[in-house]
């Protein structure tokens, strides 16, 4: 049996009641829901401002890229100083939440879950360091201009106090 | 601030005057070098996919195209796997070091998303599971292993709906290197 779509799985396995997606309909677009796209407007190659910082200069390059046909993205984040993540988030049409797996060349993971609202894409979790530690987070996404801000914030006490964490501006690339 | 682990943000925000993050050297990143990460490399590869429930001699035509590389200098793998029958998927699958546990992103073309923890047995086959919902709310959990097998690599699923009690076959494929399965 090959790999398949969880419906197909379950047609095959059990009863069709079950199935929780479509079959696969390759002439047909995937995806097509409103849901799965509305993180569209992050779509893109941008370089990435700190808003903290006293210039624009770029600290990141970062690739936002559809994937598995429109029902996902994929984040390629290179900071100037090293730092590398990648990450995938799509919406769950079970769970009807949105949910990023991120993770890095510095060896942590990170899974974060929530929901659109007002434009604001919000998801809260939490980043497993590779030293053993593990921190709160919660990351903001919202359409800014003709970029995209994302801002986060971090926990040390399980979610009872947060602190600032980053604050980008993604801005069209420009040069090379 | 720009996203940085927490120590770097510990030390920028205590330090004003050190240098912006943005201003330094990129350094070689040697975080993942602990073999305890690459227990997984044997999947690294460009593969046919045969479809081991209609071919159990491993001899049959491919029935998806899979890229297994290495990404974020060698901490992830990334996972790009077409189907000939129009199913995309891909995942990330890495060691987490904090919880001492592998773990496994699934995304597809359908709208599912998987979320698999598990680990290595102490024969180098890794077995993830996952819990999927149905659009009814019942849990179905998934049971996925990945082993080794002559110069591929053989993954299986079994599923279960009566929460682990009994469990039906899934998917069972073998991963050749791409180029080696019969044509059609």
């Amino acid at each position: 049996m090959l790999r398949p779509l969880l419906a197909l799985s379950l047609l095959a396995a059990m009863a069709p009641a079950f199935a929780v997606a479509p079959p696969i309909n390759p002439a047909a677009p995937n995806c097509p829901a409103a849901e799965f796209h509305q993180l569209d407007f992050w779509l893109g190659d941008w370089d990435t401002q700190d808003k903290d910082a006293k210039d624009t200069t770029s600290v990141a390059r970062t690739h936002v890229d559809p994937i598995a046909a429109g029902c996902a993205v994929h984040e390629l984040y290179e900071q100037t100083d090293g730092l590398i993540g990648d990450s995938i988030l799509s919406y769950d049409p079970v769970r009807k939440q949105w949910q990023q797996t991120w993770v890095t060349n510095h060896g942590s993971i990170m899974q974060i879950y929530g929901s659109f609202k007002d434009g604001t894409l919000t998801l809260q979790g939490e980043t497993h360091l590779r030293d053993g530690r593990t921190i709160g987070q919660r990351i903001t996404w919202k359409a800014e201009g003709k970029g995209v801000r994302e801002t986060g914030v971090s926990s040390k006490d399980g979610g009872k106090t947060w602190e600032p964490y980053f604050d980008v501006l993604f801005v069209k690339h420009t040069g090379p | 601030m720009i996203r940085a682990l927490p120590a770097l943000v510990l030390l920028a925000a205590a330090l004003p005057c050190a240098a912006h993050a943005a201003d330094a050297k990129p350094a070689l990143h040697h975080y993942c070098d602990d073999p305890v990460y690459h227990q997984l490399d044997f999947w690294i590869g460009d593969w046919d996919t045969i479809d081991m429930g209609d071919h159990p001699d491993g001899k049959g035509p491919s029935i998806a195209h899979a890229v297994i590389t290495p990404v974020v200098d060698g901490c992830a793998l990334h996972e790009k796997y077409e189907q000939t029958d129009g199913l995309i998927g891909e995942s990330y699958s890495l060691y987490v070091a904090s919880r001492k546990i592998w773990h496994q992103s699934w995304v597809n073309n359908g709208g599912g998303l998987w979320l698999q923890e598990g680990n290595f047995d102490g024969h180098g086959v890794l077995t993830l599971t996952a819990t999927t919902i149905s659009k009814d709310g019942s849990e179905v959990h998934h049971k996925i292993t990945w082993a080794k097998q002559g110069d591929g690599v053989r993954e299986t699923s079994v599923a279960s709906k009566d929460g682990g009690k009994t469990w039906a076959p899934e998917f069972d494929c073998l991963f050749v290197k791409h180029g080696t399965a019969q044509k059609d």
